[in-house]
């Protein structure tokens, strides 16, 4: 989005213009929803959230401070929102591995790998992963926010988030193990 | 463990945050034993892989813009503390705001601490249906010939209804959404059904979408039936039956909604029994067709249209006579 486009968006917003915030809520509704689940694994939580997202957006329309874009910024709203949600679940600090069954469909190598079986799988594993310990790795991985910024969001040590991304890999490596070892 | 340690490190070195002197130690590791290369590969492998990491999500974004526009419009109007509410006294009014209802759906709200509990109705007349919010945000679509109150009574929202209504419900923690249809009662637990309780027809029935229903005889809260989706509940007001729990086999209790039939290799018997709901027409056939099988989907048919493909497919005949169809044929 350019700048000019930017401070036009901005600027309807704040002449209270509803058509302005449909066609961003047409444009960015499904992908803030898609950053959301990825977190909060809960369909109709995820919408909720997603549409407080716009809400809030309008409602501090006035005095919004936008640097980047309007997508990046509501995205970061969802991110945001999502980790606040999870914070406030109970089983947020558990520390349990989630068992999903996972077909356990791993092919030798002759039958060729599908590449959604493979999709199935990573995101099985990841989804695997204890909250705490899921959030960390996807804010790492997928929104890649440093260690520090990961500390700060979550309101936990440095040093949590080293050793959160490190059982991270060594579950994932252990679910996936039959996969890494056919790349080599 | 050394390894966990070991582990560590790469997570730092794969998310770009290691340090110089953590870097040397560990490719000294790794250098050090080719176990520890492979760790290294499978889990560099891993990050690159973990990219495939995938959470499908499909939503209709116009229904959840209507959501979010009715909220904005509510915050707006509470500022200027203009709140919409429509008075069971106040009928005329209400015709009123029922017209715009009718050119979409159109957000009513009301706050829960509002001290007196303000009672909402809504009317439809013959074939016209009205597409709306409940203060509490859930959606309601009314069929014809139907009356509606909603109060927020005593930490619960009370629904009477007469008539037919399909419901979405907003969940609230600890607030229950209850509807009342004379006889019967139907406790909310989650989400999207449909009510039929007309009062001239002896069945009432409830079929869940989604989510789950408590569905009881208002008199003897004992018959009673937890519904899940795909399932329906009926119950004959006459011969005040236990509540019959089913499977549904049959798609169309939202039909008149969605203005779409959907048969699944229904009997003719479940078929008709649909059309002459649905087009309110009288159907008759020949005994021997009862058994045979029709399926599709039919969006926005009229009723001649369908038996005609009804005719086509099944070689069968049909005539219809002043609001009276007669179907005739082989059988199957």
């Amino acid at each position: 989005m350019s700048k000019e486009n930017l401070s036009e968006i901005l600027e309807k917003l704040q002449s209270d213009d509803h058509a302005v915030l449909k066609s961003l809520f047409q444009e960015h509704y499904l992908s803030v929803c898609k950053s959301i689940y990825r977190f909060v694994k809960d369909k109709a939580r995820t919408e909720d959230i997603a549409q407080d997202v716009f809400i809030k957006f309008w409602e501090k329309r006035k005095k919004l401070n936008i640097t980047s874009s309007v997508a990046a910024y509501l995205h970061r709203m969802g991110t945001n929102e999502a980790i606040s949600y999870l914070r406030r679940q109970k089983h947020f600090e558990s520390e349990e591995v989630i068992e999903y069954s996972v077909p356990n469909n791993l092919v030798s190598g002759e039958s060729e790998m599908l590449q959604s079986e493979l999709q199935e799988n990573v995101t099985d594993a990841i989804n695997s992963l204890p909250p705490k310990c899921r959030a960390i790795f996807q804010l790492s991985r997928f929104e890649e926010l440093t260690y520090k910024e990961i500390a700060a969001k979550l309101d936990i040590s440095v040093k949590t988030v080293e050793n959160q991304m490190g059982k991270a890999l060594r579950v994932l490596r252990g679910k996936l193990r039959g996969y890494l070892s056919m790349f080599f | 463990m050394k390894e966990n340690k070991y582990i560590e490190l790469i997570a730092q070195h794969l998310s770009g945050e290691i340090s110089e002197s953590n870097r040397k130690d560990l490719m000294e590791w790794v250098n050090s034993d080719a176990e520890n290369q492979a760790l290294l590969k499978e889990t560099t492998e891993l990050w690159k892989i973990s990219e495939e990491y995938d959470s499908p999500f499909d939503t209709n974004v116009n229904e959840a813009w209507k959501k979010v526009e009715q909220k904005i419009e509510v915050t707006n109007d509470s500022k200027d503390s203009s709140a919409k509410v429509i008075r069971l006294s106040n009928f005329k009014r209400f015709l009123q705001i029922a017209a715009v209802f009718l050119l979409g759906a159109v957000g009513l709200f009301f706050f829960f601490q509002n001290q007196e509990p303000e009672l909402f109705a809504f009317n439809t007349d013959d074939e016209q249906t009205l597409d709306f919010f409940l203060p509490d945000s859930s959606r309601v679509v009314m069929n014809e010939n139907s009356h509606l109150t909603y109060q927020n009574l005593d930490g619960k929202r009370i629904v009477t209804l007469e008539g037919e209504a399909w419901f979405d419900v907003k969940h609230l923690d600890s607030i229950s959404f209850e509807i009342e249809t004379g006889e019967t009662k139907t406790v909310v637990l989650g989400t999207a059904f449909n009510v039929r309780a007309y009062p001239q027809e002896d069945i009432i029935e409830v079929s869940v979408e989604r989510g789950k229903v408590a569905f009881f005889e208002k008199e003897n809260e004992e018959n009673k039936e937890y519904l899940e989706a795909g399932t329906e509940g009926v119950f004959s007001k006459k011969e005040k039956t236990e509540i019959k729990k089913e499977k549904r086999e049959n798609e169309n209790a939202i039909a008149w909604r969605t203005l779409t039939l959907d048969f699944e290799n229904l009997e003719m018997e479940k078929v008709i029994e649909t059309l002459e709901k649905y087009f309110k027409v009288k159907i008759e056939m020949d005994s021997s067709i009862r058994s045979c099988r029709f399926k599709g989907t039919y969006e926005n048919y009229e009723l001649e249209n369908l038996l005609e493909v009804i005719e086509a497919t099944l070689d069968l005949e049909y005539k219809i006579e002043s609001e009276k169809v007669t179907i005739t044929g082989e059988g199957c």
